[in-house]
């Protein structure tokens, strides 16, 4: 069972550090006295220095050779990747601006076109093309005033197919 | 959205429809050109004396082309009998009658018009009655002519069909 330590856990944070060489100069003198003084802290550091001691008899993990290589291939991948994918707005513009280039050619070649182009012939008839029905009938049209008029006439039996 | 475009579906076919009648009427136009000069010219005439009118009974005029062209295939024939044979009438009535034709004109009441043409009408008519009809007409006022006109041709019809009934054959006329 492991010895229980009456040291607070500010004490401990502090000798740990102290090990470390990374307490203040201030700090570690004053440390340094307890340690000639006191007892129990003296026995708690040398126990922390002999697991640290410990830790150095460990295997430590050595690197594959290919491992400086592979990681940089990975990272330059990944930049490469990152650097090529086109940013969402990045495509919204490239997509507007085509589509107004190709308005503005559409709108400069109907422009040029109308202003080009020689008219259309137009047929001086046109309006008795566009009428011509109308005008056809007009000798019959011109000496009545509406269909109501038409229908009241045809009921007089007057003008009927077998008349009288 | 892309269904919105649809909306163009049902007024296609009055748009080709249109289309299709001023092909009809160019083509007519170049065959008149072709064949019946004189016919165009009139045909010209007629569309400056149609712009010459008020532009109300233009618009009146465009309405009856517009309301009789509507109408079922068996009215419209029916319409434009009457049509053609008042118009042939009253052609003929100028011509013959300057006097009436004006009065007719000048008559702007529609009812009191027409009264006036089936006065002129029937006394047109006068001249194609049997006897017996004509009689009718010359025993009753003349502004009560339209009222009784029915009467009168009903006359017409029932001595005109006992006139041409084959009449029975004696038996002494028969053949031995």
């Amino acid at each position: 069972m492991a010895r229980r330590s009456s040291l607070s856990d500010k004490e401990r944070e502090e000798l740990i550090a102290f090990l470390d060489g990374e307490l203040e100069e201030e700090a570690a003198r004053a440390l340094e006295a307890r340690l000639a003084h006191d007892p129990e802290i003296r026995a708690e550091a040398e126990s922390l220095k002999r697991t640290w001691d410990l830790l150095d008899y460990l295997p430590r993990p050595e690197p594959s050779p290919s491992f400086t290589n592979a990681t940089l291939d990975r990272l330059s991948a990944r930049e490469t990747q990152a650097a090529l994918r086109p940013r969402p707005w990045k495509r919204w513009a490239l997509a507007g601006g085509w589509a107004a280039a190709l308005l503005l050619a559409a709108g400069l070649g109907y422009l040029a076109g109308r202003k080009l182009a020689p008219p259309p012939a137009l047929d001086p008839d046109e309006e008795l093309i566009r009428n011509l029905n109308l005008v056809e009938n007009l000798r019959y049209y011109r000496h009545v005033p509406d269909l109501g008029f038409l229908r009241d006439l045809e009921r007089t039996e007057l003008f009927g197919e077998e008349t009288p | 959205m892309r269904y919105v475009r649809l909306i163009w579906l049902p007024v296609l076919p009055l748009l080709l429809g249109s289309l299709s009648e001023h092909d009809k009427a160019r083509q007519r136009l170049e065959t008149l050109r072709q064949q019946d000069e004189k016919r165009l010219a009139f045909l010209r005439q007629e569309l400056e004396a149609f712009k010459a009118l008020p532009p109300e009974r233009q618009k009146d005029i465009r309405q009856l082309h517009q309301d009789l062209h509507s109408l079922d295939e068996k009215l419209q024939k029916r319409y434009w009998g009457v049509l053609e044979r008042y118009t042939v009438w009253l052609e003929n009535l100028r011509k013959t009658h300057p006097d009436r034709y004006r009065q007719i004109e000048e008559t702007t009441d529609p009812q009191e018009r027409l009264k006036l043409i089936k006065t002129l009408r029937i006394q047109h008519e006068m001249a194609y009655l049997v006897p017996e009809a004509r009689e009718m007409l010359r025993r009753t006022p003349e502004k009560d002519w339209p009222a009784i006109w029915p009467r009168v041709r009903r006359k017409h019809r029932e001595v005109l069909q006992a006139t041409l009934r084959p009449k029975p054959v004696k038996p002494s006329d028969k053949p031995e």
